[in-house]
């Protein structure tokens, strides 16, 4: 299928794919393909961690994980893109857009790597707080792969966009600590996405505690 | 591949200038997806694996609508984030209403603007079906290197000669489709086109398909279908 020749293309070859949003070469396609993509390789990741508990929450978790990634992405992205016109930058919301979408496409194609992986320990563990906190580590290392590769494409894009350069790699920063806060804690308010043993289907969860709070609890049960 | 069947074979980049729209647009993406291009035309009712092909389509845009309309309520509509079953469920069914609309809103969109074009995308699927003559060419040519029969070899020249004229036919059937597109009131070159096209299928008629025991004998009748099929398309477009 198209999408998934867009994914396999933008693997390929990253460096070309790159100088296409840079000189907006046929941005539309590339932002419907990547989305189409990224979907169904979250949704695909999102099914396996559901399907450790239940049926109903397979299912759901196949459409809560991408919707997550997305809501993200709507969320942040404008801070991203009005700041950096606003210090200087050439590009367009098209490109700016393709280029986060890269890093999605990027992201669920990392995560749709760590599958197997995952469903081994789904079949050969039954400790939740074990598998949850694997998964929190998948989530988090294939995030920062991501990452790394959106602000190396951002660095990219500026290289003859020199006008105010300095300043905008520091909004970047700022951004991408921005975006794994609201990612994370995102992700803590339309949980369960693994659904815990013994207990019934939840679409969402009582909204207490945080993230971070909750790892680090996992963390002391685990090493008890 | 040999090099006269490489410059025979239509490459995606020749498609989008043929086809005349612009590359940003989505258009050249939708009428490149086959299940898309033969729904439009009605091709894919009695064919199960085509009709497969639907059902999957219609079911990952449900999904990516889904993915959609999700955070779309939570933003927008409902922001119910809550672990009562009873009252998450009115937000379960509102999200799926609007994905249902989001998809059949999709579907109508996809409908509209790929009708007026029927004629691009019956081109499409000739130019499908030329694209894979070229390559049983190709693969009867790495068959024939083994073999070594005279015979074969004549016959491989008007298979090339067959698919050059098709090619041509092709060409100028797009360029045809796009005048008449892009200038429904007046159009000169249109008749000279015409013209162009009649004289094709005169040479392609001329062709002796009588011996189609060998394989390139079929192969040049295929050329033939496609070159009349494209010549019958542009005498519909000649009477519209």
């Amino acid at each position: 299928m198209n999408s998934f020749a867009t994914v396999m293309t933008l693997l390929r070859e990253r460096q070309q794919f790159l100088e296409d949003i840079r000189h907006g070469v046929k941005l539309k396609p590339k932002l419907v393909n990547l989305f189409i993509s990224s979907s169904v390789f979250f949704g695909i990741y999102g099914l396996i961690i559901g399907s450790s508990s239940s049926f109903l929450q397979a299912i759901f978790s196949a459409i809560k994980l991408p919707a997550l990634y997305f809501l993200t992405l709507i969320i942040c992205f404008p801070t991203l893109y009005f700041l950096n016109v606003m210090f200087g930058s050439k590009h367009s919301f098209e490109q700016y857009l393709t280029l986060l979408m890269t890093a999605m496409a990027e992201i669920s194609v990392l995560l749709l790597g760590f599958a197997p992986v995952t469903f081994f320990f789904m079949l050969s563990t039954q400790d939740y707080q074990f598998f949850k906190l694997l998964n929190v580590g998948n989530f988090a290392l294939t995030g920062f792969l991501g990452t790394k590769l959106f602000y190396d494409g951002m660095q990219f894009m500026s290289e003859k966009d020199a006008d105010g350069q300095k300043l905008r790699l520091n909004i970047l920063r700022f951004w991408l600590i921005l975006y794994a806060f609201v990612g994370s804690q995102l992700g803590w308010t339309l949980r369960p996405f693994f659904g815990a043993p013994g207990e019934p289907f939840q679409l969402f969860r009582e909204q207490d505690s945080n993230f971070y709070m909750n790892v680090i609890e996992s963390l002391s049960q685990l090493f008890q | 591949m040999n090099s006269d069947l490489n410059s025979l074979k239509f490459s995606e980049d020749e498609l989008d200038n043929l086809m005349g729209f612009s590359p940003e647009s989505l258009t050249v993406s939708l009428c490149r997806n086959e299940v898309i291009r033969q729904t439009i035309l009605g091709k894919i009712w009695g064919d199960y694996k085509k009709l497969f092909s639907l059902i999957s389509t219609e079911l990952i845009s449900l999904f990516l609508s889904l993915v959609l309309a999700g955070p779309l309520m939570l933003l927008l509509l409902d922001r119910t984030i809550t672990p009562d079953v009873q009252a998450t469920l009115p937000f379960l069914l509102k999200a799926i209403a609007l994905s249902i609309v989001i998809t059949l809103g999709v579907n109508l969109g996809v409908g509209f603007k790929l009708k007026p074009l029927r004629n691009v995308l019956y081109l499409m699927e000739e130019v499908k079906k030329y694209n894979d003559t070229v390559k049983a060419v190709e693969i009867l040519d790495q068959f024939s290197k083994t073999e070594s029969l005279e015979d074969k070899l004549v016959n491989r020249a008007e298979v090339i000669q067959a698919l050059q004229i098709t090619r041509n036919s092709l060409v100028s059937a797009f360029q045809t489709e796009r005048i008449i597109r892009e200038h429904q009131d007046f159009i000169d070159r249109r008749y000279e086109l015409f013209a162009h096209l009649e004289n094709n299928l005169t040479t392609l008629m001329t062709f002796n398909v009588n011996n189609q025991a060998n394989e390139y004998g079929q192969l040049l009748n295929e050329a033939l279908q496609i070159g009349m099929s494209v010549h019958r398309e542009i005498e519909k477009l000649k009477q519209n």
